[in-house]
Parts: C-alpha cells; structure tokens; sequence
C-alpha cells in the first residue's frame, strides 16, 4: 500500500475543500482499502467522510424514497420502510457479500464499487480501465466472469453491485454535492459505459460527493423482488442477477422495472422487456416472450457464453416470481 | 474502566534507528544495481506512481496518525502508520493475535471483530479511523475463567478443528446472535457465510450458534 | 503385558485444546512474539518464464524502514545439499535466488525486508523487475508427457475387446488448491550458526532436514517450532521456498524474519493438486462383471521436479476383475510443484472411476450398489494379499438403509420439487493407509503427571486430543493428568503428518512409549517389599486412574505418587517406537466408505445444491468419535468444493492464475453445507498398528465428488465428465 495522508472531515463543506485539492474520498473502505493494498489504487491523500450526516433514509409523502449515502448495506437492508416498499432493495443488498462487509459498506460507496475482473486488479496484467491504454487482457483472457453487454473492444468488465441493479431498474436518481452545488444525476446516466475511455466510471466531477439515492415513487401496489444467480450459494458475485418490479391492477401489469446485472459493464436496464409487459396479463407465456429479449445486443466472450441464455432464464425466472403465474 | 496507555506503549512505525543498526544495507545498494538495455518482457511488477530515490530518504517518517481507540476494554492512544489496519495493529502491535489474518482481502472473516458492537472485517479497516470506536476481539469475550457460552458451544459441539478461522466465527456468531439472525438453522447458515472454514465445520458451527441463540 | 482398561479411547471427548483454540491463544506460526523481528515480503515474478535481465530496488530501499532487498544478484550462494529422504519430488528443486531463471508465473525473485509491515508490502511493490520472458507451456493437454508409469495384470485390451458391453469415458479435474485459512508463514532466528524456525508445516522434521539441506547445517544446529497449524490438507507436506527465503533474509539482516505468504502467493508456492485427464475404458458382462479396465492417466507437474502421487491404487484394487492396464503419465508444465492434497491420488481417481461405475450401472440398468456388490473382490488383486479388513459390503448396506437409498429412482430426471430436480448419487471410496516410523518419548513425573512427546502436527485432526487419549489409557492415567506435546523437532523424530498414518504410526510409538513406562512401574511395584503389590505377577497388574492394582482387586494397590515417592524416584521414562508398515506386506490395508450424496439441481439456472450427504466409513478403530465425525464433515465439504466450486484457473497466454484469491477460487461457505452426517462401523484392523486403526482423514473425501457427479446424472440425466461441475454444463 502506498504512502497516504489521512484527513477526518465533519461537515460536508470541509469535505468538498478536501475533495477538490484532490483528495479521496473514503466512506466504508471495504472496495478502497482492498484495490489500495492491491496498489491498484493509490491516492495521496484520504477524506474520511464517514462523520458526514448522510445516514438517514427518508419517505417523502408522496413515496418517494431517499436513501443517505452513508447509510451502511445492513442498515439499509434492514429499514422497515425499505423492506415493505422495495424489497427488491434489501434482497439485493443481503444478496451481497457477507454480513461483515454489509455493516461496513456504504450505498454510495456501494455504487461506486469497482470491477471485480481479475487483470484489472492484478498490477501486473494489461487494464485500459486502471492504466488507460495498456490493453484489455480479459478481452481474449479468462472472462467467465465478465460482460456481455455494453461491453467496448477496451472494456469487458462487469460493475459488481447487486443493489444498483435495483437502483437501475427503479430508475434512481443520484444526489450529487460539488463545489458547484447540488444535482442529480439519473442512474442509468450515473454509471458510465467503458466506450473508450473505461477510466471514466461515473458521471462525477472533481470533488463532487455523493449524498444520496433516491428511488422515485411508483404507483402502489408494487410487487418487486431480487434474484441472484451465482455458483455459491452465498457470499459471491453475481453470474447474472434480475432486479424486478411491477405494478399491476386489474390484472394488467401498468408499471415494469427491470434491470439484470452480472452481464453489464454497467447494471442493465431493460427497456424492451419492460414495454413487453405493459398492458398485458400475467402468463407464463408472457414471462418468457418478454425474457427473451433480455440478452438483445450481447456479445459474448470466449468463456461467458453460457451467460446469454441464463441471463433469459435469470429474468423470466424472476418474472414469475414476482408477477406469479395466472 | 479503561485506562490511559502512554503512547510509548506501542512502538510508532519508524525506519530511523532500526535501518541504520542494519550493518548490511549499504552493501546490498551497492550490489543491486539494475542493467539497463535490455527487452522489458514482462511489465512492471509496481504501479505507475514509483517514489524517487533521490527525494525519499530512510530517515522519512511514513505518514503516521494518533489514534484513541478502545480494545476488549482498555483504552489504548497509539501513533499507527496510516496504512495500518485494524488488522495489523492487533496482531504486530498489541500482541492480540487471535484476531486472524486468512485473506487479508474481505473473503475470508477469519479476522471478524466486533467495532461498536458490529461484525467488521478488520482486515479492510485502517486503524487511524477508529478514533473513539470500542473494538472486541475474541480475547475480550470471556469473562475472567468464564468462557463466553458462545466458545463454550463451539468446544461442546467440536465446531472447529484446525482452530484457524474458530476465533472470526465465534465473534461472527456473537454478532449474528446479537442480530438475531438465528431463527432456523437455514438463517444461521446464511448470516454465517461471511466466514470460511476450510475444515469444513460449518455443520457444527450452525448448532454451536444455535445452541447459544437458544439460551437467551 | 496386562491389558490395560480403556476409559478415554474411544469416548467422545472434546478437544484438549479446544479452549486456547476459543479464546484465541492458540499460537500459529506467524504469531510468535520473537524479539527484534523485521518483516519480509517476497515480490514474485510477472513472466511464466524466461530470465530477469535487471531488477532495480532503488525506489523500494529509499522507503523508510526498508532494510534491504535480496535477489539473485546480491543473494549469497547456498550449499543446497542433497535432501533425499524428504518429501522433495525427483528433479532439482527451486533454489531461491540463485540464478536469474524464472520458471513459473509468481516464482519468488526478490524479497524485501523492512523494520515494519506496511513497509516491507509498499517496497515489495516498489521493485521493478526486468525480464527477458519466454512463452510458457502451462494447457496439460497440450504439452509434451513423460514416459508413463505402467501396471499391467491379465490382458486388458483382449479383455475389452471381448467384453460384451463396453464403456469409453474421460474426464477432466480442475486443479484445485488447498487453501488452509492460515497462510503459510515462518519466522527465521539465527543465534550464531543455529537457526531457529517457527514455520507452518505439517512435518517439522521436514523443514528441519530441508533447511540443514540447503544451508549446509549439521543436525542439531535447525530447531523447527509448531504447535499448532492452520489447516494443511497436503499444503505443509514440505519445506517450501518460502522458508528458505526467510532464513536467508534473517542470515543477511542478522535479525530475526518473520514472512507470511499473502492468499495470493497461497497459490503460487505452496503446492495444489494436479489437474487431471482420466481416460477409464470398462468393459463388463450384461450382468455387469468387470472383465477388463484401461486407465490413462494424465496429470501436470512442475518442468523441474516430477511429483507423483498414488492415483493408480484405487483402478487396482477396488474391484474384482481379471484384466488391467494403467498409464500414468505426468506433464511437465512451467507451473509450480503440485502437492498431496487431502486423499491424493485416490480422491481423483476416484471421481473417474466411480462415475464410470455409475454410468456402467445406468447403462445396464443395475443399481449403483448392486453393481458394486457384483463387482466385490474377495483378495486385493493388485498383489494378492488377503484384505486386513475389508467392510465395503457393510458401508453399502448402512449408507443404503440410513440414507433411503430406496428412495432414489433408477430412471434420471424423475424427481422434481418445483423448479428443482432432486437427484441421489454415491460412490465407493478407498485409500491406502500410511503407517511409518515414529518415535515417541514418554515420561511419568513423581507428582503423578505424565508428558507424552512427540515430533508431530496437528493440523486440525485432533492429534493433542486423541494421542492423549491413547496415551492416558496405555499409563493408566485420566487425561487430565497427561500433557501432549508436539510441534518441536527438539522431540522425538516422526514422519509427515498427513497420509491417515498419524494414528497408526505416532499413535503406537505412544503406546509402547507408556507400555513400557506403565511395565517399569509395575516391575517396581511388585519388586518393592514394601508395595501391597510386592510379590505379584507383573502381567496381573492393571493402572487406572494413577493407581496400580490387582487386576479384578482394586483395594490392592497403590497410586504412582506414592510408588515413586518411596523408591525416591523423580520420574520413569521410556522412549517408543514404531517401525512403519510390516514389510513384506502381509496384508491389503486400506480404509473404505460408501459416501451419499442428495443434491438439487435448479436445471433452468444449472445451479447444483447439496441437500444432505452421509459417509459411512470403515477406518478400524475410532479413537476419538467426536473429532472423527469433524474429520469426515470435513472430507465432505472439501469434497463437494472439488465437485462444484473449486478450480485454479491459468491464463495460458503468460500463465498467470487468475483466481488466486477467495473470491474468485470458491471454497464451500456455510449456507453451501446443509446436512452431513457420518457413520463410523465398529471394529479394528489389528494389522500392524497397535491401536487397531487404519486412518480416516484421507479416506473422507475420496469419492464424496462422484457421489455428487452421480447424483447429478441421477437429478438430471446429464453426465458432467469435467470438474467442477457448474452452470456452463447445465444451462
């Protein structure tokens, strides 16, 4: 690990001083502390955040949901609100990692995750993504593991999270406090896809801090739920994974959210599953023509080609569950 | 309950006295220089950031921070290097080994302890963050000769062999009971999967944690 | 002799250790307190192969706290004596820092010293390392083998030829890593020309030979010291090169070196088990006897050393037929040595052979066990020596009747719980137990105390508990009163602790240590005039609970205290051993089980699921119940990793592992392990041992990967030939 300074901010304007003379941010630690020991990263200098008051979740009235960034995954998880609106969100989040690690990291720093892909965090191996221009070893290397959507001859990497699958199919907007001034950022523009440029992770400028998530109202009643596929039955990454809900009345299905994650380079919303499901009836038959759209546009690698089809399955599975069958 | 530690009682990280008592340094310097001109085949094995031999001097201090934390109940102020984890410090500083190091990376839990009453992975914790946190290990888990009920349930139900990974699960398991995440033994086994045991006692481990669920 | 009441063995006692082991006092390598230790991190190289042309330390010796790097160009030369006897494969062993040759990808090729961790981590990452890389050869199945290792009886090619129904089957096992959770580490402390280790192993004899090996040490001047191990599984079977490292970087700062291997160098030093390709071809009568068995066997090594192990064995002998032929061929690769990893040879083996019984079954519509039964041999054929004990007829009717193998249908794909297909398997296990030379030192204190010792491990199998137990009853003492002590090359020498022999050899060198201490008491006891044992026949005379008496009159007697108190004696001692296997063989001696396995396969996700799995084990005597049912727990999980999860991965372009760390090489976790239950038959095995054991913790994970192979086949009607067996193969 290299050298670093280490400084502990109160408030969130001591943060952003911090933030923009470069600084990083530190909030759970569990992704940084890990890639920094790995000396895949290697910042100068520390801001720890975690005094910052951004622990609260809160239901505005007409439904909405707002999530601070330094709420931890267990606490998150575990919010009776959170439970009963979106369980999506805490089958998600207990899906992930360990317990240990749930009551460490944070949903802002959950987002800002890094990839799990082996020669990104290996020093020694070609990484566009940790030093642009080096190569992608993965590319034509061991990619099990890896994306078959939204991927770019200069990235194959998958983002890791489990919960921003749910963020992204429930359209989440994420709060952002810079220098500038406060914005929001919708999630499907948050996260960014590897292009050409696959250093660039996230739509956020220089010291700009995350302060929270916000999951927009949805018409009630709304069935959601999490599904995640994994070699393991626990404490693992995602093979593929499905984040579905839906709103249904009068035995129509009227709203339709669904990303799948494990198979992005960022977590994949589905749009054109979605729009199969608008204004039909639950079936089974529904639940597999809509699936079956699920993996338009993949491309495969040598060794994740078993994902395009269980990426189908992954999400008409998950259909079914949450829709049910009638 | 706890008492103040002068800071002297752990050593802080320093290179000064110890590299210059070292008689043999200044030979190997001497010895290793690189060859140049040759085909670099392989790539660099350090990151791109590479210290300048010319700036950095043996004397330098890493940069360091004081930190006051408290451990199985005695406060302890310390001067720990900034790259130190909660980890390390236990066991290269205060001599709290049963603390373990099985991966150093988040994937094992052999090193779980308790921080403000919460299962943490110390090994992903830098120590200078633990400014006023009240830390417990497994050597803070019994009470004098009186073995927690929840050590006592993994030596009744032999939940361990090689004894490795045994102190992050028990502390593991105090978390998880503490949690309640104890209702059936399926819940058990899913709330205790954040700790590898490579034996593979885990059949055990489940009844150890229910055992001791059981009884509160 | 009197024999001698048996209290402790056989109870179900808990660990003698269990409570340092709970509250963390148990000291593993790395933890050792040892005044003025620096610390050591090896930088491994980025290249599969070729030669480092200029390592630049600059940037890392500027670090604060930074001692010194060492590396081939500033390394003092090492004698690297000759070693045989050792647990070092045929071939020249890796010879730390002694030429600029790489021979595998993470090879060590410079280590850095620092007065503090974090010092000696950041320089390692600072040194730069320059290379001249080759293209190294690391795909089993596109490399050149060595010449096989043959076995032939019969005619097995006639024999296949004229077999009525006739199968060809190859499979693939990953290679997987043993990953004990403690790394290996070693602290090195030279005093003079003495060095003092505290190294992981499971064989401190082994790094005691190695280290005067290769520093050119006499005897006497190495103490190894370790008490307790981390888990091995095979890993600390030999003295590795990170030991050397250490000792050599203690010998050149001239402070004492503490080196822990990171989870990732875990997997590029410390040895795995071979990847394989098996090749089986049967061929059986309708009726399903076996007429004939080709095995061609392939497996990786090291380009530098030829590592074998005993994965002929079990095509050999487990089943009764007239016609085999084997080859065994290894494949050199530029990887690092593999190792003996728990039931080696035979786990593998296994896995083939007993999928190809249950693929014979299916195809001549036998019962899995039937077909075994029908195939039972009535001597081991390999060398026709009568079986010691052979009980695998009793395991099948056991397991069958425990487990409800009644329940299984015969037709695939016929059980279905929603989206699961619920399917049974099981698969015979056989492994040929080690018994070898051992020594053990016994000595009875005035006090009434006794101190057992012995140069052995305990990697987790119990052996403080059970060598206690053995001891206790041999002395006639409670186990309380006896201290088992091992972990030092100080005490008396025994032989590696892995193969299931640690029983069978350290556990009679115990025996006829405390025999004879016992004897020496009792002589005299009825030699002393004023004993009320005075006068009585030695052999009449039992000990129980430190008192001599009358065999049959208790009231006639006296206690150890006041014998040795009397006769002014400070203490008896005796020092016992044990001579290894009866040579010639007079016996085929191996331990068996039947293992079941229940799984549910979510055949839309291809995701495999053990419900519940039972071993059901014939090892000869139990010594100490509750630790042996740990034990095949134990096997179990390990072995459903193998069958399901665990796989080394090498990136072939440069032979990098790509997996080498726990999130990646997936090792069972709790909620993976649902129910396990183990059934030890009753009974002994008197064959050259004299506790009448055979030895179980190999013999607990041979088979458990085929037994959930089968049950796979059995849930879905797809054969998966290639290990681990995921989601790929079943989607």
């Amino acid at each position: 690990m290299h050298p670093f300074t280490y400084t502990r901010v109160s408030d969130t304007r001591e943060a952003l001083n911090a933030g923009r003379g470069g600084g990083r941010y530190i909030a759970g630690g569990t992704t940084l502390v890990d890639l920094m020991r790995e000396t895949v990263e290697q910042p100068e200098t520390l801001v720890d955040i975690s005094g910052l008051p951004l622990r609260e979740i809160t239901v505005a009235e007409h439904g909405a949901l707002r999530i601070g960034a330094l709420v931890r995954m267990a606490e998150a998880a575990a919010h009776p609100k959170v439970r009963v609106l979106y369980p999506v969100i805490s089958e998600a989040l207990e899906l992930s990692a360990s317990a240990q690690l749930r009551n460490m990291a944070t949903i802002g720093g959950n987002i800002m995750q890094r990839t799990r892909c082996t020669y990104f965090r290996d020093v020694t191996a070609d990484c566009n993504k940790r030093e642009p221009g080096s190569g992608c070893a993965a590319l034509h290397g061991f990619n099990r593991s890896h994306a078959i959507l939204g991927t770019s001859d200069h990235c194959v990497s998958t983002h890791p999270s489990d919960v921003a699958v749910a963020f992204a199919a429930l359209e989440a907007r994420v709060h952002l406090l810079g220098p500038d001034g406060e914005r929001q950022v919708p999630f499907a523009d948050f996260l960014l896809r590897p292009g050409s440029t696959p250093d660039r992770e996230q739509a956020l400028r220089r010291g700009e801090l995350i302060t929270a998530v916000e999951i927009p109202a949805l018409p009630r009643p709304l069935k959601s739920g999490y599904l995640k596929v994994r070699d393991r039955q626990s404490y693992e990454f995602a093979l593929t994974s499905a984040a579905v809900a839906l709103h249904v009345r009068g035995g129509v299905i009227r709203e339709a959210r669904i990303a799948a994650g494990g198979v992005g380079t960022v977590p994949w919303k589905l749009p054109e599953v979605e729009q199969q499901l608008i204004g039909e009836r639950p079936s089974e038959s529904l639940w597999a023509s809509a699936a079956a759209k699920a993996a338009d546009g993949a491309r495969a690698l040598q060794h994740n080609r078993f994902k395009v089809e269980l990426l189908k399955r992954t999400v008409e599975r998950q259909l079914r569950i949450v829709g049910g069958t009638k | 309950m706890s008492t103040e530690l002068p800071e002297s009682a752990v050593p802080p990280p320093t290179g000064a006295d110890e590299s210059s008592s070292a008689p043999s340094r200044r030979t190997f310097i001497a010895t290793s220089t690189a060859v140049g001109g040759v085909v670099v085949a392989g790539g660099v094995f350090a990151g791109t950031v590479l210290a300048d031999p010319e700036e950095a001097s043996a004397a330098e201090k890493p940069p360091s921070s004081r930190v006051s934390l408290t451990v199985n109940g005695t406060r302890r102020t310390v001067t720990v290097d900034n790259r130190t984890s909660l980890l390390d410090l236990l066991r290269e500083h205060f001599e709290l080994t049963g603390s373990k190091k099985g991966c150093n990376a988040g994937a094992c839990g052999a090193c779980t302890v308790l921080i403000d009453g919460q299962r943490h992975n110390a090994c992903l914790t830098l120590a200078v963050r633990l400014e006023d946190a009240e830390v417990t290990t497994v050597e803070g888990l019994a009470d004098g000769d009186q073995l927690h009920p929840l050590q006592q349930a993994f030596i009744d139900q032999d939940a361990f062999q090689c004894g490795y990974c045994t102190p992050g699960q028990i502390v593991s398991g105090v978390g998880c009971i503490k949690e309640g995440h104890t209702n059936s033994p399926e819940e058990i086994r899913e709330w205790m999967s954040g700790n590898i045991c490579r034996c593979g006692c885990y059949v055990k481990i489940v009844r150890a944690v229910e055992q001791t669920a059981g009884r509160k | 002799m009197s024999p001698q009441p048996q209290a402790a063995v056989g109870a179900p006692l808990s660990r003698v250790d269990g409570r340092l082991k709970v509250t963390g006092q148990a000291q593993y390598a790395a933890e050792f307190d040892v005044e003025g230790a620096v610390h050591a991190v090896v930088v491994d190289s980025s290249i599969g192969r070729g030669r480092i042309t200029g390592i630049d330390t600059g940037a890392a010796e500027a670090q604060p706290g930074v001692l010194t790097v060492i590396h081939h160009r500033n390394a003092p030369k090492l004698p690297y004596r000759d070693n045989s006897g050792s647990n070092n494969p045929p071939g020249r062993r890796l010879r730390v820092f002694q030429d600029d040759r790489v021979l595998f990808h993470g090879q060590p090729v410079a280590v850095v010293v620092a007065t503090t961790l974090e010092a000696a981590q950041h320089g390692a990452s600072l040194v730069k390392v320059r290379y001249d890389a080759e293209q190294p050869s690391t795909d089993l199945h596109e490399a050149k083998p060595d010449k096989p290792t043959n076995y032939a009886r019969g005619d097995a090619e006639a024999g296949l030829r004229s077999a009525a129904v006739r199968l060809d089957l190859t499979y693939q096992l990953a290679r997987n890593h043993h990953n004990p959770m403690e790394p290996h580490a070693t602290i090195a402390r030279w005093d003079g020309n003495k060095l003092t280790v505290w190294d992981k192993t499971q064989w401190v004899m082994g790094t005691h030979d190695e280290l005067a090996a290769v520093f050119d040490l006499p005897a006497g001047s190495v103490r190894v010291i370790n008490p307790f191990v981390g888990g091995g599984f095979g890993s600390g079977l030999r003295c590795w090169p990170h030991t050397v490292v250490a000792a050599l970087a203690a010998r050149v700062t001239g402070r004492p070196v503490k080196l822990v291997l990171s989870r990732r160098q875990m997997y590029l030093g410390t040895g795995f088990r071979p990847s394989y390709e098996y090749r089986v071809r049967l061929g059986s009568d309708r009726r399903g006897r076996l007429s004939a068995a080709i095995h061609d066997i392939d497996a990786e090594t090291s380009s530098y050393e030829t590592f074998t192990e005993a994965v002929m064995g079990a095509g050999q002998m487990t089943y009764s037929m007239p016609n085999v032929s084997q080859a065994y061929r290894t494949v050199p690769l530029d990887v690092n040595t593999p190792i003996w990893m728990r039931g080696p040879g035979f786990a593998s083996a296994s896995f083939a052979i007993e999928s190809a019984m249950d693929e014979l079954a299916d195809r001549l519509g036998i019962d899995p066990i039937e077909l075994r039964r029908r195939n039972e041999p009535s001597e081991d054929e390999s060398n026709n020596l009568p079986f010691s004990t052979r009980r695998l007829r009793e395991c099948y009717t056991v397991g069958a009747r425990e487990f409800g193998w009644q329940r299984r249908s015969s037709r695939p794909r016929s059980r279905r719980e929603g989206d699961l297909l619920i399917g049974m398997g099981m698969a015979t296990g056989v492994y040929d137990c080690g018994r070898f030379p051992a020594e053990a030192r016994a000595r009875l204190d005035a006090d009434g105390t006794a101190v057992v010792e012995a140069a052995t491990s305990d990697m987790g199998p119990g052996t403080y508990t059970s060598q206690t137990q053995v001891a206790a009853d041999a002395l006639g003492l409670t186990m309380r009163t006896v201290t088992f002590r091992l972990g030092d090359s100080l005490y008396p020498p025994t032989s590696p602790h892995g193969g299931s022999a640690t029983m069978a050899s350290v556990g009679s060198a115990v025996v006829d240590a405390c025999n004879q201490v016992r004897q020496q008491a009792i002589k005299l006891a009825v030699e002393d005039r004023e004993s009320p044992l005075h006068g009585v026949d030695a052999a009449d005379v039992v000990v129980r609970g430190g008192r001599l008496h009358v065999q049959g009159n208790p009231a006639r007697g006296e206690s150890y205290r006041s014998l040795l108190a009397r006769n002014d004696r400070t203490h008896l001692e005796a020092r016992g051993q044990y001579a290894g296997a009866p040579s010639p063989a007079r016996r085929s001696y191996f331990a068996y089980n039947a293992t079941f396995a229940e799984i549910a396969v979510d055949a839309t996700l291809g995701l495999v699921r053990v419900r519940r799995m039972l071993g059901v084990y014939d090892a000869g005597r139990i010594i100490s119940p509750k630790l042996a049912e740990s034990q095949a727990f134990g096997g179990i999980v390990g072995g459903i990793g193998t069958a399901l999860l665990e796989h080394t991965v090498t990136d072939h372009r440069d032979g990098r592992i790509v997996n080498a760390n726990l999130a990646d090489y997936l090792v069972a976790v709790n909620a993976d392990v649902p129910e396990v239950r183990a059934i030890y038959l009753d009974g002994e095995d008197n064959d050259g041992n004299l506790l009448g054991v055979k030895g179980l913790g190999e013999v607990v994970q041979v088979g458990v990967a085929a037994a959930i192979g089968n049950a796979v086949f059995n849930a879905t009607g797809r054969r998966v030939r290639e290990l681990p067996i995921t989601a790929e193969a079943l989607v």
